[in-house]
């Protein structure tokens, strides 16, 4: 493919059609009646050629080519005019593609912007979550970093996404959880269970698609430990 | 019936095809994202997970889950899951399936027609093995193609004009590096020379990041060692990650490290990453060097176009040292996805080559090429000129006969013990299909009736006449020679076809006595890629 992109010409106008043959150009045949100059009856529903007996009639012959080149040029417009209305048919139906895949762009367009605000923010509540917990197990107070923290998750959630949790004990989902380690453990019924969230998951609330999955630490049965 | 383009990752796959309105477009993942980490988990006998949930679950289950497995294409690897064997092949067929999946959920049509991306420094055997991949997913494969010819068409630097043309692509991605000399003569396009590191790419610039952010909290806390600390370690690489992209348009950027109550403001500047990574650089140029001194041995003076590839190509100090250092000019466009979607336009050319009659100048193949023309808002000339466009497949890597050496002391008292080596007859880069020889040997006893003929590939990245450069492929026996004095001549002809299917004939002039064998480069036969398919095919895939 060449360096002109394809469908570059698509929003020219359409009108423009160079290279059509002018009507006007065309011969015209005499108005009504036989035009072949032969001797024939005239019935009365015919009307009388007005012809000047000064003016000579064409003859036959002239006509008759008149006529196929006629007919040959009336062909040539309108096979023209068919490969027009094909062409502008398929112009159309592009231009209808693009106006539905715009509206679906604009669409994204949103999220695309939106995206990685909600990812960074994802991450500062994260950090902040982090603290709290930290300050709460060296009993600190810890309000003041937790509403900062309860403020994020609020502009996330105008954002249209909402936080959940796993408790320990929740068999492993794919779908919910990510893994960041395990933890050796000597009780094979909680093989693949979660042993302690490190962050809480975030989801779509319109869609339910999870954004950000619940890290967590999950135990493995590992005898003897 | 729409042709796919699948660029088939070492760390990510992606998928891609020509629109109606005849552009390439990457559909996404089933999270959403243009690509799909290449990894398959393996959860149950009955269903595998590919993508980024599979990445994931890799920590709690990292027997059931494969990855990295395009490194071993065309070997004779075996996984086994669930007590299922596995190939690499079979491997790649499920992610392969998975992005068909994704790709049909938003175009709701079967993906059947596909070309798959392949680095250009892989042989005829990892060519045919990631066909076979497709084969195996249920796919018709339209063709198998060079990832820097796919870059190439995506950046539509080809060109319509019929002097020779010449393209470096020089291509960065998240876990290889490799630059590839391209050459465009008329409709032929053909890769002159590559060459790369499998292991060099993103993830070595994100580990010298996080090693820098590591590095800076420690120094101001030097009490505190958060290197042991999942979570922290897992934010680090995000935040390494953001760094590296946003010095591509900044020159400075802060980042905050938080752990255990202590914080440390580091400062990264654009001159900074470049001085903490360069010896990175360094050795993807070191590699761009060599590429170029092997193109200039075949003839390419300069270059008509300079290509970045991969999503590190993006880096500013790319383009600036390929400038500085060699005065190359080099274009950057749509780096991640190029090869994808040049991928989706060469399946295109191949669909239309195979719907559109011999000739389509007149008649039926003119309507047709029309037909094509409008369907895809293109002119009936640009589709004349894809048709015509041949690319053409080179042994990578060359192919020969195992000899004694006569000329090795050892083999007057002991030819036993002498010296073996390859001799060569295919060397790399030859255009396919290929013949060679036919190539005159002797033999090495009097009256010796019979001659084993041992084919061997080259296995290293250079051509090497050392055995332990090489590998042996295939062997024959040219039987009932006549009773003559060691010395006698016979001859080896090699032919290869584009199919990787290498015929080798041996003959003797004087007794007309010879030998015909077959070796087909690439591990799986069909019978193999059958059963193979049967097996992949009762998998329920998800993403």
């Amino acid at each position: 493919m060449n360096s002109a992109g394809p469908g570059d010409e698509m929003f020219q106008a359409p009108a423009a059609a160079p290279g059509y043959p002018a009507p006007s150009a065309a011969v015209a045949p005499a108005q009504g009646g036989r035009t072949d100059g032969s001797p024939g009856e005239v019935s009365e529903q015919e009307p009388q050629l007005d012809t000047d007996p000064q003016v000579p009639v064409p003859h036959a012959e002239e006509t008759g080519a008149a006529l196929h080149d006629l007919a040959g040029r009336l062909g040539k417009v309108e096979e023209q005019l068919a490969e027009f209305h094909r062409r502008s048919a398929h112009r159309e139906s592009v231009i209808d593609r693009l106006h539905e895949e715009n509206q679906l762009l604009q669409g994204g367009i949103a999220r695309a912007i939106l995206d990685p605000v909600v990812a960074d923010l994802i991450r500062l509540y994260d950090q902040l979550d982090r603290e709290v917990r930290r300050l709460r197990a060296e009993g600190q107070d810890e309000r003041l970093l937790s509403s900062f923290g309860e403020d994020i998750a609020q502009i996330l959630d105008r954002c249209g996404i909402e936080s959940y949790s796993a408790e320990p004990g929740d068999p492993f989902d794919r779908n919910l959880h990510r893994p960041l380690a395990v933890v050796a453990c000597p009780d094979e019924s909680r093989h693949n269970t979660v042993a302690e969230v490190v962050a809480v998951g975030f989801a779509e609330r319109d869609t339910g698609r999870v954004r950000r999955p619940v890290q967590a630490r999950f135990y493995q049965y590992t005898p003897g430990t | 019936m729409a042709t796919y383009g699948i660029d088939l990752g070492t760390t990510y796959s992606c998928i891609s095809l020509v629109d109606k309105t005849g552009r390439p477009v990457v559909l996404k993942s089933a999270d959403g994202e243009d690509t799909t980490p290449s990894v398959v988990y393996f959860e149950s006998p009955d269903n595998v997970v590919v993508g980024r949930q599979a990445k994931d679950s890799a920590v709690l289950f990292p027997d059931l889950v494969a990855e990295l497995v395009k490194r071993e294409m065309g070997r004779d690897v075996h996984y086994t899951f669930h007590g299922q064997e596995h190939t690499p092949e079979s491997i790649s067929a499920l992610i392969l399936r998975e992005l068909a999946r994704a790709a049909q959920q938003q175009t709701d049509e079967v993906v059947e027609d596909v070309v798959i991306t392949v680095p250009a420094y892989f042989g005829v055997l990892e060519r045919e093995a990631t066909r076979k991949a497709g084969q195996i997913a249920g796919f018709n494969v339209l063709d198998v193609l060079a990832e820097p010819v796919a870059a190439a068409l995506d950046y539509q630097v080809l060109g319509d004009s019929a002097a020779t043309r010449h393209i470096l692509v020089y291509d960065l991605g998240g876990g290889t590096f490799d630059t590839t000399v391209i050459r465009i003569d008329g409709h032929d396009i053909e890769a002159v020379c590559t060459d790369g590191d499998n292991r060099l790419g993103g993830a070595d610039w994100d580990s010298k990041i996080i090693e820098f952010l590591l590095t800076g909290f420690t120094d101001q806390h030097p009490d505190l060692d958060p290197g042991g600390d999942e979570q922290f370690m897992q934010d680090l690489a995000t935040a390494a990650e953001q760094l590296k992209k946003a010095l591509s348009a900044m020159m400075s950027r802060k980042h905050n490290v938080r752990f255990a109550g202590a914080v440390a403001q580091i400062e990264l500047t654009r001159e900074g990453l470049e001085s903490l990574t360069s010896e990175l650089l360094e050795r993807t140029m070191d590699i761009t060097e060599r590429t170029i001194a092997t193109a200039r041995e075949k003839g390419v003076q300069a270059f008509d176009d300079v290509l970045l590839v991969g999503g590190m190509s993006a880096m500013p100090a790319v383009a600036r040292t390929l400038r500085e250092r060699f005065g190359l000019q080099a274009r950057l466009q749509d780096p991640h996805l190029a090869v994808a979607k040049g991928a989706a336009l060469f399946a295109l050319m191949q669909q239309v080559k195979v719907s559109l009659p011999d000739d389509t100048q007149s008649g039926a193949g003119a309507q047709a090429a029309q037909r094509v023309a409008d369907q895809l808002g293109i002119s009936v000339e640009q589709v004349q000129d894809m048709v015509a466009r041949r690319v053409a497949t080179v042994v990578p890597r060359a192919f020969g006969i195992k000899v004694v050496d006569t000329r090795d002391p050892v083999f007057r008292t002991d030819p036993d013990s002498a010296r073996r080596y390859i001799s060569h007859l295919l060397h790399a880069n030859t255009a396919l299909p290929a013949d060679a020889g036919p190539e005159t040997f002797r033999t090495i006893e009097d009256n010796q009736s019979e001659v084993l003929l041992e084919v061997w590939e080259q296995a290293g990245s250079k051509e090497s006449r050392e055995l332990e450069h090489n590998t042996h492929i295939g062997e024959g026996s040219l039987k009932d020679l006549p009773p003559k004095p060691a010395g006698a001549p016979f001859q080896v002809i090699f032919h290869m076809t584009e199919m990787g299917l290498l015929k080798v004939h041996g003959r003797e002039a004087d007794s007309g006595q010879e030998v015909r064998f077959e070796i087909q480069i690439g591990g799986l036969d069909e019978a193999e890629v059958r059963q193979a398919a049967r097996a992949v095919a009762h998998y329920e895939v998800s993403g």
